[in-house]
Protein backbone atom coordinates (compact mmCIF):
# COMPACT_ATOMS: atom_id res chain seq x y z
CA UNK A 1 0.00 0.00 0.00
CA UNK A 2 1.26 3.14 -0.36
CA UNK A 3 1.34 5.70 2.20
CA UNK A 4 -0.60 7.83 1.14
CA UNK A 5 -3.22 7.83 -1.31
CA UNK A 6 -3.66 10.24 -4.62
CA UNK A 7 -4.90 13.80 -3.74
CA UNK A 8 -7.94 14.69 -5.25
CA UNK A 9 -6.05 17.81 -7.08
CA UNK A 10 -7.42 20.69 -8.64
CA UNK A 11 -5.44 23.32 -10.25
CA UNK A 12 -2.96 23.81 -7.30
CA UNK A 13 -1.78 20.45 -7.87
CA UNK A 14 1.91 21.09 -7.74
CA UNK A 15 1.86 20.87 -3.45
CA UNK A 16 0.25 17.37 -2.02
CA UNK A 17 -1.81 17.48 0.90
CA UNK A 18 1.56 17.11 2.90
CA UNK A 19 3.17 20.03 1.90
CA UNK A 20 -0.25 22.20 2.45
CA UNK A 21 -0.21 20.63 6.28
CA UNK A 22 3.31 21.69 6.99
CA UNK A 23 2.24 25.17 5.88
CA UNK A 24 -0.87 25.30 7.55
CA UNK A 25 0.98 24.70 10.88
CA UNK A 26 3.35 27.54 10.33
CA UNK A 27 0.08 29.59 10.64
CA UNK A 28 -0.58 29.86 6.55
CA UNK A 29 -4.36 30.32 5.88
CA UNK A 30 -3.51 30.19 2.27
CA UNK A 31 -2.82 26.81 2.77
CA UNK A 32 -5.98 26.53 4.59
CA UNK A 33 -7.35 28.02 1.25
CA UNK A 34 -5.98 25.29 -0.84
CA UNK A 35 -7.17 22.91 0.93
CA UNK A 36 -10.39 23.90 1.28
CA UNK A 37 -10.27 24.46 -2.60
CA UNK A 38 -9.43 20.44 -2.52
CA UNK A 39 -11.83 18.96 -0.65
CA UNK A 40 -14.86 21.43 0.35
CA UNK A 41 -17.20 19.91 -1.94
CA UNK A 42 -16.70 16.80 -0.71
CA UNK A 43 -17.06 17.85 2.79
CA UNK A 44 -20.02 20.28 2.12
CA UNK A 45 -21.58 17.34 -0.16
CA UNK A 46 -21.29 14.69 2.55
CA UNK A 47 -22.39 16.68 5.11
CA UNK A 48 -25.47 17.95 3.04
CA UNK A 49 -26.18 14.30 2.18
CA UNK A 50 -26.23 13.08 5.78
CA UNK A 51 -28.61 16.38 6.88
CA UNK A 52 -30.52 17.54 3.71
CA UNK A 53 -29.99 21.50 4.29
CA UNK A 54 -27.35 23.87 3.62
CA UNK A 55 -27.51 25.40 6.59
CA UNK A 56 -26.51 22.62 8.59
CA UNK A 57 -24.60 21.65 5.72
CA UNK A 58 -22.53 24.97 5.99
CA UNK A 59 -22.24 24.56 9.68
CA UNK A 60 -20.67 21.86 9.40
CA UNK A 61 -17.86 22.65 6.84
CA UNK A 62 -17.04 25.35 8.95
CA UNK A 63 -16.52 23.34 12.04
CA UNK A 64 -14.13 20.94 9.99
CA UNK A 65 -11.75 23.28 8.14
CA UNK A 66 -11.44 25.06 11.49
CA UNK A 67 -10.93 22.00 13.19
CA UNK A 68 -7.97 20.76 10.97
CA UNK A 69 -6.94 24.73 11.03
CA UNK A 70 -6.80 23.91 15.07
CA UNK A 71 -4.27 20.96 14.09
CA UNK A 72 -7.01 19.01 15.69
CA UNK A 73 -5.96 15.36 16.09
CA UNK A 74 -4.71 14.46 12.04
CA UNK A 75 -2.27 12.18 12.37
CA UNK A 76 -0.76 11.21 8.65
CA UNK A 77 0.08 7.60 9.84
CA UNK A 78 -3.20 6.79 10.72
CA UNK A 79 -4.83 7.06 7.29
CA UNK A 80 -5.06 9.94 4.43
CA UNK A 81 -6.09 13.51 4.72
CA UNK A 82 -9.42 12.25 2.80
CA UNK A 83 -9.95 9.52 5.20
CA UNK A 84 -9.61 12.28 8.05
CA UNK A 85 -11.86 14.77 6.78
CA UNK A 86 -14.64 12.35 5.73
CA UNK A 87 -14.94 11.04 8.73
CA UNK A 88 -14.96 14.04 10.78
CA UNK A 89 -17.57 15.48 8.42
CA UNK A 90 -19.81 11.98 8.49
CA UNK A 91 -19.37 11.99 12.91
CA UNK A 92 -20.39 15.16 13.10
CA UNK A 93 -23.49 15.37 10.62
CA UNK A 94 -24.52 12.15 11.72
CA UNK A 95 -24.38 13.74 15.56
CA UNK A 96 -25.89 16.74 14.48
CA UNK A 97 -28.61 14.78 12.80
CA UNK A 98 -29.12 12.42 15.95
CA UNK A 99 -29.66 15.53 18.45
CA UNK A 100 -32.55 16.96 15.99
CA UNK A 101 -35.80 17.38 17.93
CA UNK A 102 -39.16 15.66 16.29
CA UNK A 103 -40.14 18.48 15.32
CA UNK A 104 -37.73 19.15 12.59
CA UNK A 105 -38.00 16.02 11.14
CA UNK A 106 -40.57 17.06 8.94
CA UNK A 107 -38.73 19.62 7.84
CA UNK A 108 -35.85 17.69 7.22
CA UNK A 109 -38.08 15.24 4.77
CA UNK A 110 -38.96 18.31 2.79
CA UNK A 111 -34.91 19.46 2.42
CA UNK A 112 -33.49 16.18 2.59
CA UNK A 113 -34.98 15.33 -0.81
CA UNK A 114 -31.73 14.36 -2.03
CA UNK A 115 -32.32 12.63 -5.34
CA UNK A 116 -29.75 12.74 -8.38
CA UNK A 117 -27.96 15.94 -7.05
CA UNK A 118 -24.93 15.96 -9.10
CA UNK A 119 -24.16 17.81 -12.10
CA UNK A 120 -20.99 18.41 -13.52
CA UNK A 121 -17.97 19.19 -12.06
CA UNK A 122 -15.91 22.16 -12.93
CA UNK A 123 -13.50 21.17 -15.76
CA UNK A 124 -10.52 22.82 -13.63
CA UNK A 125 -11.29 19.94 -11.07
CA UNK A 126 -10.35 16.88 -12.96
CA UNK A 127 -8.74 14.44 -11.11
CA UNK A 128 -11.81 14.90 -8.83
CA UNK A 129 -13.88 14.32 -11.69
CA UNK A 130 -11.88 11.44 -12.31
CA UNK A 131 -12.24 9.76 -8.95
CA UNK A 132 -15.95 10.57 -8.75
CA UNK A 133 -16.45 8.44 -12.06
CA UNK A 134 -13.98 5.54 -10.26
CA UNK A 135 -16.12 5.22 -6.95
CA UNK A 136 -19.55 5.79 -9.33
CA UNK A 137 -18.38 2.88 -11.34
CA UNK A 138 -17.55 0.56 -8.63
CA UNK A 139 -20.53 1.52 -6.92
CA UNK A 140 -22.60 0.64 -10.17
CA UNK A 141 -20.69 -3.19 -9.96
CA UNK A 142 -22.89 -3.40 -6.29
CA UNK A 143 -26.21 -5.35 -6.26
CA UNK A 144 -28.91 -2.74 -5.27
CA UNK A 145 -29.40 -4.45 -2.50
CA UNK A 146 -25.68 -4.21 -1.53
CA UNK A 147 -25.53 -0.56 -2.11
CA UNK A 148 -28.29 0.34 -0.27
CA UNK A 149 -27.26 -1.22 3.30
CA UNK A 150 -23.94 0.13 2.81
CA UNK A 151 -25.87 4.04 1.79
CA UNK A 152 -27.79 3.65 4.48
CA UNK A 153 -25.33 2.64 7.28
CA UNK A 154 -22.64 5.60 6.04
CA UNK A 155 -25.01 8.25 5.35
CA UNK A 156 -27.38 7.44 7.93
CA UNK A 157 -25.92 6.06 10.90
CA UNK A 158 -28.41 3.36 11.71
CA UNK A 159 -27.31 0.16 12.93
CA UNK A 160 -27.36 -3.10 11.26
CA UNK A 161 -30.13 -3.86 13.68
CA UNK A 162 -31.77 -0.74 12.61
CA UNK A 163 -31.36 -1.29 8.73
CA UNK A 164 -32.46 -4.57 8.99
CA UNK A 165 -36.21 -3.41 10.60
CA UNK A 166 -36.37 -0.49 7.87
CA UNK A 167 -35.47 -3.20 5.43
CA UNK A 168 -37.31 -5.89 6.24
CA UNK A 169 -34.48 -7.80 6.05
CA UNK A 170 -32.70 -10.31 8.38
CA UNK A 171 -30.00 -8.99 10.23
CA UNK A 172 -27.71 -11.85 8.92
CA UNK A 173 -28.85 -10.54 5.71
CA UNK A 174 -27.78 -7.23 5.91
CA UNK A 175 -24.28 -7.95 8.10
CA UNK A 176 -23.65 -10.10 5.01
CA UNK A 177 -24.47 -7.56 2.60
CA UNK A 178 -22.91 -3.99 3.73
CA UNK A 179 -19.66 -6.27 4.54
CA UNK A 180 -19.61 -8.06 1.19
CA UNK A 181 -19.86 -4.69 -0.32
CA UNK A 182 -17.26 -3.36 1.50
CA UNK A 183 -14.99 -5.79 0.59
CA UNK A 184 -16.09 -5.34 -3.41
CA UNK A 185 -15.22 -1.85 -3.55
CA UNK A 186 -12.00 -2.02 -1.93
CA UNK A 187 -11.07 -4.67 -4.41
CA UNK A 188 -12.47 -2.20 -7.30
CA UNK A 189 -10.82 0.96 -5.99
CA UNK A 190 -7.53 -0.57 -4.61
CA UNK A 191 -5.53 1.92 -6.65
CA UNK A 192 -6.68 4.83 -5.10
CA UNK A 193 -6.63 3.70 -1.23
CA UNK B 1 -0.39 -11.11 2.38
CA UNK B 2 -1.05 -15.02 3.14
CA UNK B 3 -2.84 -15.65 6.23
CA UNK B 4 -2.05 -19.01 6.69
CA UNK B 5 -3.72 -18.93 10.44
CA UNK B 6 -6.47 -16.84 9.94
CA UNK B 7 -10.39 -18.10 9.71
CA UNK B 8 -11.82 -17.99 6.63
CA UNK B 9 -14.40 -15.28 7.55
CA UNK B 10 -11.59 -13.06 8.40
CA UNK B 11 -11.92 -10.54 5.65
CA UNK B 12 -15.87 -10.15 6.64
CA UNK B 13 -14.80 -9.62 10.10
CA UNK B 14 -11.98 -6.97 9.38
CA UNK B 15 -15.13 -5.26 7.14
CA UNK B 16 -17.58 -5.57 10.15
CA UNK B 17 -14.83 -3.64 12.04
CA UNK B 18 -14.38 -0.87 9.73
CA UNK B 19 -18.02 -0.77 9.28
CA UNK B 20 -18.55 -0.76 13.14
CA UNK B 21 -20.91 -3.34 13.31
CA UNK B 22 -19.83 -6.28 14.99
CA UNK B 23 -21.59 -8.13 17.59
CA UNK B 24 -19.92 -7.99 21.29
CA UNK B 25 -18.54 -11.74 20.23
CA UNK B 26 -17.17 -10.79 16.89
CA UNK B 27 -15.62 -7.92 18.66
CA UNK B 28 -13.59 -10.02 20.63
CA UNK B 29 -12.16 -12.20 18.07
CA UNK B 30 -11.05 -9.38 16.11
CA UNK B 31 -9.13 -8.14 18.79
CA UNK B 32 -7.91 -11.37 19.58
CA UNK B 33 -6.80 -11.34 15.72
CA UNK B 34 -5.25 -7.86 15.52
CA UNK B 35 -3.59 -8.62 18.42
CA UNK B 36 -1.97 -11.57 16.58
CA UNK B 37 -1.56 -10.49 13.50
CA UNK B 38 -1.09 -6.87 13.57
CA UNK B 39 -0.62 -6.26 9.60
CA UNK B 40 -4.02 -6.71 9.81
CA UNK B 41 -4.34 -2.94 10.78
CA UNK B 42 -3.02 -2.43 7.41
CA UNK B 43 -6.24 -3.78 5.58
CA UNK B 44 -8.34 -2.25 8.45
CA UNK B 45 -6.71 1.11 7.36
CA UNK B 46 -7.81 0.62 3.58
CA UNK B 47 -11.19 -0.69 4.34
CA UNK B 48 -11.46 2.77 6.40
CA UNK B 49 -10.03 4.74 3.46
CA UNK B 50 -12.45 2.86 0.89
CA UNK B 51 -15.50 4.18 2.72
CA UNK B 52 -13.63 7.38 3.12
CA UNK B 53 -14.05 7.50 -0.73
CA UNK B 54 -17.92 7.10 -0.71
CA UNK B 55 -18.46 10.91 -0.51
CA UNK B 56 -17.02 11.18 -3.96
CA UNK B 57 -20.03 9.67 -5.38
CA UNK B 58 -21.67 12.84 -4.20
CA UNK B 59 -18.77 15.08 -5.14
CA UNK B 60 -20.58 17.74 -7.37
CA UNK B 61 -22.38 19.98 -4.70
CA UNK B 62 -21.16 23.66 -4.78
CA UNK B 63 -20.51 25.31 -0.93
CA UNK B 64 -22.15 28.36 -0.91
CA UNK B 65 -19.87 30.52 -2.48
CA UNK B 66 -19.16 32.76 1.07
CA UNK B 67 -18.18 30.24 3.03
CA UNK B 68 -14.58 30.20 1.96
CA UNK B 69 -14.27 33.66 2.58
CA UNK B 70 -16.10 33.26 6.11
CA UNK B 71 -13.77 30.31 7.45
CA UNK B 72 -10.29 31.96 6.28
CA UNK B 73 -11.79 35.07 8.09
CA UNK B 74 -12.39 33.09 11.36
CA UNK B 75 -8.88 31.31 11.05
CA UNK B 76 -7.39 34.01 10.47
CA UNK B 77 -8.91 36.19 13.57
CA UNK B 78 -8.31 33.15 15.80
CA UNK B 79 -5.04 33.16 16.07
CA UNK B 80 -2.49 35.44 17.21
CA UNK B 81 0.68 33.78 16.11
CA UNK B 82 0.29 34.43 12.54
CA UNK B 83 2.55 36.13 10.57
CA UNK B 84 2.61 39.25 9.13
CA UNK B 85 0.06 38.29 6.61
CA UNK B 86 -0.09 36.73 3.27
CA UNK B 87 -3.35 38.07 1.20
CA UNK B 88 -6.64 36.07 1.43
CA UNK B 89 -6.64 34.35 -2.09
CA UNK B 90 -10.02 35.28 -3.88
CA UNK B 91 -9.39 32.97 -6.76
CA UNK B 92 -12.56 31.03 -6.81
CA UNK B 93 -14.26 34.29 -6.64
CA UNK B 94 -15.60 35.61 -3.81
CA UNK B 95 -17.46 38.38 -6.12
CA UNK B 96 -16.24 36.98 -9.27
CA UNK B 97 -18.85 38.21 -12.03
CA UNK B 98 -21.21 40.00 -9.51
CA UNK B 99 -22.87 42.41 -11.54
CA UNK B 100 -21.98 41.38 -15.23
CA UNK B 101 -24.86 39.12 -15.41
CA UNK B 102 -28.44 39.89 -14.22
CA UNK B 103 -27.13 42.82 -12.49
CA UNK B 104 -30.22 44.40 -12.34
CA UNK B 105 -32.25 41.27 -10.83
CA UNK B 106 -29.53 40.96 -8.07
CA UNK B 107 -29.98 44.44 -6.93
CA UNK B 108 -33.82 44.13 -6.66
CA UNK B 109 -32.92 40.60 -4.94
CA UNK B 110 -30.94 42.10 -2.78
CA UNK B 111 -33.08 45.24 -1.77
CA UNK B 112 -35.54 42.82 -1.14
CA UNK B 113 -33.94 40.59 1.32
CA UNK B 114 -32.50 43.87 3.33
CA UNK B 115 -35.54 43.31 5.30
CA UNK B 116 -34.26 43.86 8.89
CA UNK B 117 -30.33 43.26 10.34
CA UNK B 118 -31.65 40.13 12.27
CA UNK B 119 -28.81 37.35 11.14
CA UNK B 120 -27.06 40.24 8.43
CA UNK B 121 -24.54 37.08 8.37
CA UNK B 122 -27.16 34.63 6.77
CA UNK B 123 -28.77 36.98 4.90
CA UNK B 124 -25.09 38.13 2.71
CA UNK B 125 -24.56 34.69 2.51
CA UNK B 126 -27.80 33.88 0.70
CA UNK B 127 -27.94 36.88 -1.35
CA UNK B 128 -24.41 35.78 -2.94
CA UNK B 129 -25.89 32.59 -3.53
CA UNK B 130 -29.08 34.04 -4.96
CA UNK B 131 -26.83 36.00 -7.43
CA UNK B 132 -24.64 33.11 -8.32
CA UNK B 133 -28.11 31.24 -9.15
CA UNK B 134 -28.68 33.76 -10.91
CA UNK B 135 -25.82 33.55 -13.16
CA UNK B 136 -26.59 30.47 -14.28
CA UNK B 137 -28.19 30.11 -17.88
CA UNK B 138 -30.36 27.67 -16.80
CA UNK B 139 -32.34 30.12 -14.35
CA UNK B 140 -36.11 31.27 -14.22
CA UNK B 141 -36.85 33.71 -11.95
CA UNK B 142 -40.73 34.26 -10.90
CA UNK B 143 -42.42 37.01 -9.32
CA UNK B 144 -44.99 36.11 -7.16
CA UNK B 145 -47.80 38.01 -5.58
CA UNK B 146 -50.19 37.35 -2.79
CA UNK B 147 -53.71 36.97 -3.25
CA UNK B 148 -57.24 36.83 -0.82
CA UNK B 149 -55.72 36.98 2.83
CA UNK B 150 -52.38 37.29 1.78
CA UNK B 151 -52.87 39.87 -0.40
CA UNK B 152 -50.12 42.17 0.66
CA UNK B 153 -47.68 39.56 0.67
CA UNK B 154 -44.86 39.53 -2.26
CA UNK B 155 -41.92 38.08 -3.41
CA UNK B 156 -39.65 35.59 -6.14
CA UNK B 157 -39.19 32.02 -6.86
CA UNK B 158 -35.53 31.47 -8.15
CA UNK B 159 -35.36 27.90 -9.68
CA UNK B 160 -32.51 26.65 -11.59
CA UNK B 161 -32.32 23.08 -13.04
CA UNK B 162 -28.58 22.39 -13.34
CA UNK B 163 -28.19 22.64 -9.87
CA UNK B 164 -31.91 21.18 -9.13
CA UNK B 165 -32.54 24.20 -6.33
CA UNK B 166 -35.21 26.61 -5.71
CA UNK B 167 -35.03 29.52 -3.97
CA UNK B 168 -37.92 31.48 -2.58
CA UNK B 169 -37.91 35.22 -0.67
CA UNK B 170 -41.34 36.67 0.23
CA UNK B 171 -42.32 39.47 2.59
CA UNK B 172 -45.65 40.12 4.26
CA UNK B 173 -46.58 36.53 4.07
CA UNK B 174 -47.60 35.76 7.97
CA UNK B 175 -45.55 33.22 9.74
CA UNK B 176 -48.28 29.90 9.82
CA UNK B 177 -48.69 27.82 13.34
CA UNK B 178 -46.44 24.85 13.50
CA UNK B 179 -49.11 22.77 12.38
CA UNK B 180 -49.28 24.36 9.33
CA UNK B 181 -46.89 24.77 6.52
CA UNK B 182 -46.90 27.14 3.07
CA UNK B 183 -46.78 24.79 0.00
CA UNK B 184 -44.93 25.36 -3.47
CA UNK B 185 -46.66 24.13 -6.25
CA UNK B 186 -45.73 23.98 -10.28
CA UNK B 187 -48.24 23.68 -12.82
CA UNK B 188 -46.23 22.37 -16.36
CA UNK B 189 -48.79 23.47 -18.24
CA UNK B 190 -52.20 25.54 -18.29
CA UNK B 191 -54.83 23.14 -16.58
CA UNK B 192 -52.65 20.72 -15.56
CA UNK B 193 -52.03 18.76 -11.83
CA UNK B 194 -50.01 20.56 -9.70
CA UNK B 195 -46.51 19.26 -8.95
CA UNK B 196 -45.76 19.82 -4.99
CA UNK B 197 -42.30 21.02 -4.65
CA UNK B 198 -41.69 21.48 -1.02
CA UNK B 199 -42.73 23.59 1.98
CA UNK B 200 -41.80 26.09 4.34
CA UNK B 201 -42.94 28.36 6.60
CA UNK B 202 -42.15 32.34 7.18
CA UNK B 203 -40.80 34.12 9.96
CA UNK B 204 -42.25 36.08 13.02
CA UNK B 205 -41.23 38.94 10.80
CA UNK B 206 -43.26 37.41 7.99
CA UNK B 207 -40.71 36.64 5.41
CA UNK B 208 -38.03 34.07 4.42
CA UNK B 209 -35.61 33.17 2.09
CA UNK B 210 -35.34 29.34 1.97
CA UNK B 211 -33.28 27.38 -0.37
CA UNK B 212 -34.10 23.72 -1.20
CA UNK B 213 -33.86 20.80 -3.49
CA UNK B 214 -37.32 20.19 -4.77
CA UNK B 215 -38.87 16.41 -5.19
CA UNK B 216 -39.76 16.46 -8.64
CA UNK B 217 -38.01 17.65 -11.52
CA UNK B 218 -41.29 19.38 -12.94
CA UNK B 219 -39.82 22.05 -10.02
CA UNK B 220 -37.25 22.94 -11.83
CA UNK B 221 -38.35 23.27 -15.47
CA UNK B 222 -39.99 25.85 -16.88
CA UNK B 223 -43.97 26.31 -15.58
CA UNK B 224 -46.77 28.04 -17.11
CA UNK B 225 -47.53 29.10 -12.88
CA UNK B 226 -46.23 28.55 -9.58
CA UNK B 227 -48.51 28.27 -6.96
CA UNK B 228 -48.07 28.65 -3.23
CA UNK B 229 -51.18 27.12 -0.24
CA UNK B 230 -51.54 27.09 2.88
CA UNK B 231 -52.14 23.78 4.43
CA UNK B 232 -51.40 21.46 7.29
CA UNK B 233 -47.75 20.21 7.62
CA UNK B 234 -48.63 16.76 7.62
CA UNK B 235 -51.24 16.24 5.20
CA UNK B 236 -49.97 13.82 1.70
CA UNK B 237 -49.06 16.30 -0.63
CA UNK B 238 -52.29 17.12 -2.70
CA UNK B 239 -53.36 20.81 -2.60
CA UNK B 240 -56.63 21.40 -0.44
CA UNK B 241 -55.87 24.32 0.86
CA UNK B 242 -55.96 28.21 0.28
CA UNK B 243 -54.36 29.52 -2.29
CA UNK B 244 -52.17 32.44 -1.05
CA UNK B 245 -49.53 33.65 -3.78
CA UNK B 246 -49.15 32.71 -7.12
CA UNK B 247 -46.72 33.79 -10.01
CA UNK B 248 -45.20 33.51 -13.46
CA UNK B 249 -42.03 34.27 -15.16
Amino acid sequence: MAPHPPTPESTDSSQSDQDLLHDLRNGRVDALGKLYDRYSKLVYGLAFRVLGNSEEAEDITQEVFLALWRRDGYDPKRGSLNNFLMTMTRSRSIDKLRSRGAGLRALQRIQGTVRSEWTAPPLEQVSIQERSQRVREALAQLSDNERQVLEIAYYEGLSQSEIAKRLDTPLGTVKTRSRQALLKLRQTLQDYI
Amino acid sequence: MTHASLPDHWQELIAGYALGDLSPDEAEEVRRLLEANPALHQEVTQLQETLALLPYDLADREPPLALRSNILTAAQTETSTIPAQTPQRTTHGIHPRWWSVGGAIAAVLIGALAIDNYQLRRQVTESEEIVALLQQPSTQLYTLQGTGAAIEASGSLVVNSDHDQVVILVKNLPELPQSQAYRLWAMPQEGATPVYCGQFNTTAEATTTTTWTPPEEECTAIAHQVLLTAESASDPPIPAGELVMQGVL
